[in-house]
């Protein structure tokens, strides 16, 4: 059957055929649409992992202080899948195929840190910077607040964009899991969007999506970062 | 010759489940009630009465169909949709039990004798809405799905010969009362199974990008051929 969905992906429709998928809801897992389904969230997370590849050395250039608490990129090797459908049995269910397949090309990424332009220490300005925690340790996190996996509950996978400025702030973004939709909402996030909107916002924005609508944006920083960076 | 009712039926049946396969949202089970207190109090305790008489365990849909509840039918009321789907239950489908009555004073009435295709269809099918959307098969709402009125309501619009199939939508299919047949002269229960190759969606008929996985999906479980 033809891959209708990653060829209209392919064509530049990125942002309305995951609007389409997410309105499937479980659906999408049908065989009507799974293998298109899953051929776009593994377009888009490959194109996540080149924009994450670029964006680490870019910002060591810009002499970015990580704050060290997790690795800055821990690429997903070749075991990530299976891996992946091994904490899927754990859990008694699916992964959202947006978060899957991001653990699956791209990993867990932690970009929290200090800049004096795009994320200052103290600063009246947070630019969010990206993080997606191990799967792994965000399980073993929700484990604590659960009783017990398996069963619906929140997978933490990054704190909130104040507690990332080290500041107190709301609960921490999350996805609700299993979920066999396509894409699902990140939680406790201010502008309620999915995590491919997230992400997408996020690379628009090199990786500090807080910047989005604020004219005081670092321009030469963001610009740098998000040169030659791929669309979700 | 038009179609036999049966297959229109099986059709429709067949589109409803596929629609529902592929997550179709139908507006009729969208669509968020005002309760009805009065009703509520005394549903509850027909039904308490009916479980007193028949026994505890007596089913929610047996204790419906008790003679003791025919009021429902008789006051033509709908049940909250937590009933569906119970006949007076709100729905994409419902039909009615008492349509052979209904129909035979619509004629005693206005001197009309209603055509069998017509007669045939609010006796075995009743009242449909299709109405919904879905990502590919009905993106926001992009066409007027199939969607006909209970018998009662289509009368109540009656003029000269001409019945609206459903009143409340000024460009709704209008039929011959005697012939059976709709303003471009296709038979009623036709015209139904033809938009039913739609998936209830006939505006598909008329543009060049139709959702052929969807569409095919949903005509793999349709009877006849087209």
């Amino acid at each position: 059957m033809a891959n209708l969905l990653l060829a209209r992906y392919l064509s530049g429709e990125s942002a309305s055929v995951w609007r389409d998928l997410a309105a499937l809801g479980p659906v999408a897992r049908m065989e009507l649409y799974y293998a298109d389904a899953v051929a776009v969230a593994s377009e888009t997370m490959k194109r996540a992992r080149h924009n994450v590849e670029l964006i680490v050395p870019r910002l060591e250039t810009l002499g970015y202080e990580f704050n060290g608490y997790s690795p800055v990129f821990e690429p997903a090797d070749a075991s990530a899948a299976e891996n992946l459908d091994e904490f899927e049995r754990e859990i008694g269910g699916p992964l959202p195929l947006s978060l899957r397949y991001w653990y699956q090309h791209v990993g867990s990424v932690n970009w929290m840190g200090w800049h004096e332009a795009l994320n200052p220490k103290n600063g009246p300005y947070c630019g969010d910077p990206l993080v997606i925690g191990p799967y792994r340790q965000a399980a073993e996190e929700a484990e604590k607040w659960c009783d017990g996996l398996p069963g619906a509950f929140d997978l933490w996978i990054a704190p909130d964009a104040l507690h990332k400025n080290n500041t107190s702030g709301g609960s921490p973004y999350a996805m609700r899991i299993p979920d066999p939709s396509a894409d699902a909402g990140l939680l406790y996030e201010w502008s309620t969007d999915t995590l491919v909107s997230y992400l997408r916002r996020s690379f628009e924005w090199g990786g500090f999506p807080e910047w989005k609508g604020n004219s005081a944006y670092p321009t030469k920083e963001i610009d740098y970062l998000k040169e030659g960076l791929l669309a979700l | 010759m038009p179609l036999a009712i049966s297959t229109v039926r099986h059709n429709l049946d067949a589109v409803i489940e596929q629609l529902t396969a592929l997550g179709y949202k139908f507006d009729a089970l969208n669509v968020s009630e005002k309760a009805d207190w009065a009703l509520e109090v005394r549903l509850d305790h027909a039904i308490a009465f009916v479980r007193e008489k028949r026994g505890k365990k007596t089913s929610l849909q047996t204790a419906l169909n008790d003679p003791d509840l025919s009021w429902i039918a008789e006051e033509n009321i709908i049940l909250p949709q937590r009933f569906y789907p119970h006949p007076q239950a709100p729905g994409i489908l419902r039909r009615d039990p008492k349509a052979p009555a209904k129909i035979k004073a619509f004629e005693t009435q206005t001197g009309l004798r209603v055509h069998k295709s017509l007669r045939e269809w609010f006796v075995q099918c009743g009242a449909v809405d299709l109405s919904g959307s879905q990502p590919f098969l009905n993106p926001e709402h992009r066409f007027q799905a199939l969607r006909i009125a209970p018998f009662e309501a289509c009368a109540a619009g009656l003029s000269g010969s001409l019945l609206p199939l459903f009143p409340a939508d000024p460009g709704c299919w209008k039929v011959d009362v005697a012939t059976g047949a709709l303003e471009d002269g296709r038979d009623v229960l036709d015209a139904v199974d033809q938009s039913l190759w739609w998936a209830g969606l006939a505006g598909w008929a008329q543009v060049g990008d139709a959702p052929e996985r969807e569409l095919a999906f949903v005509r793999r479980k349709l009877e006849g051929v087209k």
